[in-house]
């Protein structure tokens, strides 16, 4: 439809709308806008924002995830029942968790493997001399022969 | 191809020139605002309304590019801005005494204007927008339509319709019903 499809009487009432007198914008709207304009350019944009924060967000969810492993390997060190069966493979191993109950009995089976196991880790320890750095191997010899210190490693 | 005045225009306010901002508010400030005062009734919110068109463009300026018409994306941003308004104030029928006649206008003339805004104000508001789009921001239908999201004959229709209530609101204002 176009205006002029309109009858005369709404023709004639839709000029007397148009020609009626209309508020015109006050003076300092024009100002006000183009101050408002001139604020939203200096702020960073919406798109700007939303990737600072997804970066901050990627980086939190980092920072939880990196968390939550180092939580679970504290976790598994801590872990009471290590599965030393299957480690302890000899039978001087088992022999020395069944001395062990027997001196200790209120700990478990799998508790007197791991100690059998530490006793054994201990009883095969190397004595090495104690090196002090700035000491040549002449002198360090000389020193084993006068009767070092040792330590074990 | 040659760049219109309207891609000159675009590539302003996608660059965030001031300038660019500063030259479609002179061309369609004026239009922006007798529209907002008919969606609206109100000076006031009309003012700021318009100012949420500008602000929303600054806002939204990387999609400029893709407008096809100018003058309706700008329009369709002032409904969506006086509809935004309308929603908080949870008023959309007019209040007489925000949209005053100027004071300068006296005599019979004066007295049609007035009586016309009154009877505008007790048009429902898709009614209203339609009027406040043609005769006062100057819009085509096919423009209305776009900025309607309808169909440039449901727009048509939707104003004569709206002109025949106006007619009848007027009727009745002039045996001093209204």
């Amino acid at each position: 439809m176009e205006p002029s499809d309109l009858p005369p009487d709404l023709k004639e009432l839709e000029q007397r709308l148009a020609a009626r007198s209309r508020l015109q914008p006050p003076a300092d709207l024009r100002p006000r806008v183009l101050a408002a304009v001139r604020l939203e350019l200096a702020t960073p944009s919406a798109a700007a924002q939303r990737e600072w924060r997804r970066t901050w967000q990627y980086a939190a969810a980092a920072a939880a995830g990196l968390l939550l492993v180092l939580n679970l390997l504290m976790s598994m060190g801590n872990r009471s029942d290590f599965p030393a069966s299957r480690a302890a493979n000899g039978a001087d191993i088992q022999q020395a968790a069944a001395k062990i109950r027997e001196l200790v009995p209120f700990i478990s089976p799998e508790e007197a493997l791991c100690e059998a196991l530490i006793l054994r880790a201990g009883s095969h320890l190397e004595m090495v001399p104690q090196l002090r750095p700035g000491v040549s191997s002449l002198q360090a010899l000389q020193q084993i022969e006068e009767g070092p210190s040792w330590v074990t490693q | 191809m040659p760049a219109t005045p309207q891609d000159e225009l675009l590539e302003g306010l996608v660059a965030g020139r001031e300038e660019a901002f500063a030259a479609l508010y002179d061309a369609y400030g004026v239009r922006l605002f007798a529209a907002a005062c008919g969606m609206l009734g109100s000076r006031e919110e009309a003012e700021d309304a318009v100012q949420d068109v500008f602000v929303g463009l600054v806002q939204a300026r990387a999609r400029l590019r893709q407008v096809e018409n100018l003058k309706a994306y700008l329009f369709a941003s002032l409904r969506h801005a006086a509809m935004r308004r309308m929603r908080r104030a949870k008023t959309s029928q007019f209040d007489t005494a925000e949209v005053a006649m100027p004071a300068a206008d006296v005599g019979p003339d004066a007295e049609i204007s007035r009586r016309l805004d009154v009877a505008l104000r007790r048009l429902p508001r898709e009614q209203r927008e339609v009027i406040a789009l043609h005769v006062d921001a100057g819009l085509t239908f096919a423009e209305i339509a776009t900025v309607l999201d309808l169909s440039a004959n449901t727009a048509a229709s939707r104003y004569r319709y709206a002109m025949e209530k106006l007619r009848e609101a007027m009727k009745e204002s002039e045996r001093g019903t209204v």
